[in-house]
């Protein structure tokens, strides 16, 4: 396959783009390139053992402590062995184990706890991508000769961690970010893991489809379907079969299988290659009935999304608000959007036109979730020039890439909003109190709400 | 009584905020049938003859099935009657009968009464004309909800009406009106005009009358009122440039049909079509990577200036050109990046059309 640097390869999809980086990746070659790719394990939960003692050897579960709301976010792995797992709801969690402790959820804790982890992981290397707030890939190419080799780096990275931390975490080494975190999901808990150039497709193979990275639920039944069990009849299946199944993203999740790819990596959350939409629901720790606080909630959760959306190079269309009551009725609402997009102003709007129109005023919502999707590969369509406004969009994308650098350097928390100022509707967005229209609200317009400037 | 369903039909809104929208309001007073629906921005009222009639009031009727029988009714005459508890008996010669169920006029919102502080009439030929050749600029983008509406500015004899989605702008003036109150800025919304121009005949003489927040629009046969969109238009005249240096005239049908041609190949998110302008001939190209076609076609034009490479959107391009009833279209350009002025070449008297086409900003 020849891919060509010609001027239009900025048309190319996602997927030609990540291929690109692989041809890249592999024309460097002859330097053999090697990763480390970190995960600490059940991570909350062990922060929360390691400063209680008392907790050792206990089935422990972050979340879910307040009553049977919510969902639990960690586990550690005795809980485990009962079934707990992240994501799990607090019911379902107690059901299947009610002697496990749930204990709350410390956020600010645990994101100091993993600056300073991420802090200290720049020792062993200047390129350190954080995943998440548990995960981090680093290229530790130029530094094996320093530590004697691969193992060492890796045994050192462990070393320092538990020594400074007395927090157990999984490292994974590969040739590429992907088999370095497939090495790492491998050798957990609280291993190390080595895979070499070379051995990757003979350890994938045997291993079911949805252990891969990027391979979630959807695409594996959809796999299963075609008689791809796993990674190795994945990567062995006839392109033309996979093609015609999953179109250009089937080559893509047989590179994947073979271990080859070295193209940028997403958080673990964004791990399907064939998705058509990219969301976030929150569940709301104290149910809320007041539309501001809504609103507050609604606006992270789009800033969210339209960061998740410009990362991925994407843009997308159709836009779905999830809002669940306390009874757990649920209801979702889309709009198309009137062009494809990824900012998050828009994203801001048009969520809150949508809330308006089905939220029904008093009711105590739990859940509050958007999802943008349609998605495909960014185009340069923005090229369109404007009459009144030619400037704007610019200033807009660049301060978006601004905020998104950094926060991928420093962050998430790094950068925010003006939370205080913003996003009051103004008078002409309410409801002008005429009595036969009751959905009379305007949408809001730019001047709603407000971004700090970088 | 198909007609009279046909006009108000548009205005049925197919989501309901209120259940009774999804009804017609149908009331006979003074030996007239009048039939109206509403989605609350927008009332149409249509008047439909009757041959005889009996008694007086009102009912609400189901619109689309009200419309599904009627339309599959012959033209003969119908009786209508409407019997308590509320039901609505339709019968004709050799159609049988059927019964539809009424509602309670108490329902249906009470219809805007319009105190128009403003009114004149114009020809109706004139007004579709106006709505024709501006319409297709305007925003579909409720971000800027000024923008999907049609500004109608009222100045002494003159109309001006003007669209614009910021990429592309349409103005026309007519100064041949008989207008004589004050100056008058409104927004009209999109959807209004949309059904003016399928309930207005030429040879009609429609009232229009503007009040603080909304406008009507009154002909014999219907009576049209519509919310005015609040807000700034943005100052359009500031936009239009001044002394765009270069000029290229060409035949407008031939462009239209090289741009059809041509936009089959065009990137189908970004419809790009390039130009390159020389003394002679213009090169119209477009390409689609992914799909790996291109095409380029040659076009004769006259042109004064530099040789000159540009991109626009050919979906707004064969807007434009659609609009120029010229043989030949002028094309006023200044750089790569500006605005472009498009006129006919030959404009008639009373009437100014301009239309402004931004450029896509090419790849170097």
């Amino acid at each position: 396959m020849a891919w060509h640097h010609d001027k239009h390869s900025r048309h190319a999809p996602l997927s030609l783009a990540v291929l690109e980086n692989v041809k890249r990746g592999s024309s460097l070659g002859d330097t053999e390139r090697t990763f480390l790719h970190i995960d600490m394990d059940a991570f909350f939960a062990s922060v929360e053992i390691r400063d209680n003692p008392l907790l050792e050897g206990k089935p422990v579960a972050v979340g879910g402590s307040n009553g049977n709301r919510g969902v639990i976010t960690a586990a550690n792995y005795i809980a485990r062995k009962y079934g707990l797992k992240a994501g799990m709801t607090a019911v379902e969690a107690r059901r299947r184990c009610h002697h496990a402790i749930f204990l709350p959820v410390r956020g600010p804790k645990y994101t100091y706890v993993s600056a300073r982890i991420m802090a200290e992981l720049e020792r062993f290397s200047p390129d350190v991508k954080p995943l998440s707030i548990d995960e981090a890939s680093l290229e530790i190419t130029s530094w094996l000769k320093l530590y004697g080799g691969a193992r060492q780096i890796g045994e050192e990275v462990k070393r320092t961690i538990w020594n400074k931390f007395r927090l157990p975490c999984t490292v994974g080494i590969g040739p590429n970010r992907l088999v370095a975190k497939m090495a790492a999901n491998l050798g957990k808990p609280d291993g190390l893991k080595l895979i070499r150039e070379g051995e990757a497709a003979d350890i994938f193979a045997p291993l079911p489809v949805d252990k891969m990275v990027g391979i979630g639920r959807a695409t594996s039944q959809a796999l299963y379907k075609i008689g791809i069990h796993t990674l190795g009849q994945l990567a062995g299946a006839p392109t033309s079969l996979v093609k015609s199944r999953f179109g250009i993203l089937g080559p893509v999740m047989q590179k994947l299988a073979r271990g080859e790819w070295s193209g940028r990596m997403r958080k673990d959350e964004d791990r399907e290659p064939g998705e058509k939409s990219i969301g976030h629901q929150r569940t709301l720790g104290q149910p809320i009935s007041d539309i501001e606080e809504m609103k507050e909630k609604l606006v992270a959760l789009a800033e969210m999304v339209a960061r998740r959306v410009r990362r991925a190079g994407m843009v997308g269309k159709k836009l779905t608000l999830t809002v669940r009551y306390t009874d757990f009725m649920t209801i979702s609402h889309q709009s198309r959007l009137k062009c494809v997009t990824d900012d998050e102003d828009i994203i801001i709007g048009n969520a809150w036109r949508l809330l308006c129109e089905v939220i029904e005023p008093g009711r105590e919502v739990r859940l509050l979730g958007l999802s943008l999707g349609s998605l495909g590969p960014k185009q340069e369509d923005d090229r369109q020039l404007d009459l009144f406004f030619a400037g704007r969009k610019l200033r807009n994308e660049d301060l978006y890439r601004a905020m998104d650098d950094l926060r991928d350097r420093f962050g998430e928390r790094v950068i925010a909003r003006a939370m205080g100022r913003r996003w009051q509707p103004n008078s002409r967005d309410r409801s002008r109190g005429d009595p036969i229209n009751p959905l009379a609200r305007g949408v809001p317009t730019m001047a709603d709400y407000h971004t700090v400037s970088v | 009584m198909k007609r009279g369903i046909q006009r108000v039909m548009g205005v049925v809104p197919t989501r309901l905020p209120m259940p009774s929208l999804g009804n017609i309001f149908v009331s006979l007073k003074n030996k007239m049938l009048e039939i109206t629906a509403t989605d609350l921005e927008i009332t149409v009222t249509a008047k439909v003859e009757i041959l005889d009639s009996e008694g007086e009031g009102s009912v609400l009727i189901q619109a689309k099935r009200f419309q599904d029988i009627i339309n599959q009714l012959p033209d003969v005459p119908l009786e209508i009657e409407v019997k308590e508890p509320l039901k609505v008996t339709l019968k004709g010669e050799g159609v049988g009968e059927y019964i539809l169920p009424g509602g309670d006029p108490i329902d249906f919102p009470e219809l805007p009464e319009i105190d128009a502080r403003v009114s004149f009439d114009m020809s109706g030929e004139i007004l579709k004309r106006l709505i024709t050749k501006t319409m297709f600029a305007v925003s579909h983008d409720e971000m800027r909800p000024i923008l999907t509406g049609v500004l109608i500015q009222l100045r002494m004899n003159e109309i001006c009406i003007v669209a614009t989605d910021g990429h592309r702008l349409s103005r026309i003036k007519r100064t041949d009106i008989s207008y004589s109150g004050e100056e008058k800025d409104v927004v009209v919304p999109m959807k209004a005009l949309h059904q003016l121009l399928q309930g207005i005949e030429d040879d009609d003489e429609p009232t229009i009358g503007i009040a603080e927040t909304r406008a009507s629009f009154t002909t014999d046969s219907q009576r049209l009122t519509t919310r005015l969109i609040d807000g700034h238009y943005p100052n359009y005249q500031s936009v239009i440039p001044e002394d765009n240096p270069h000029t290229m005239t060409v035949n407008t049908d031939d462009m239209m049909s090289v741009v059809k041609r041509i936009s089959v190949f065009a990137h189908p998110i970004s419809h790009q079509v390039k130009i390159t302008i020389k003394q002679d001939s213009a090169l119209l190209e477009a390409e689609d990577p992914e799909i790996g076609g291109r095409g380029e076609e040659s076009i004769a034009v006259n042109y004064e200036g530099e040789p000159l490479e540009l991109a626009y959107n050919c979906t707004y391009l064969a807007d434009v050109l659609r609009q120029i009833d010229t043989e030949e279209a002028a094309f006023k350009l200044n750089t790569s990046n500006d605005a472009a002025i498009i006129k006919s070449t030959v404009q008639n008297d009373d009437e100014d059309l301009l239309m402004l086409l931004m450029p896509i900003r090419l790849n170097r």
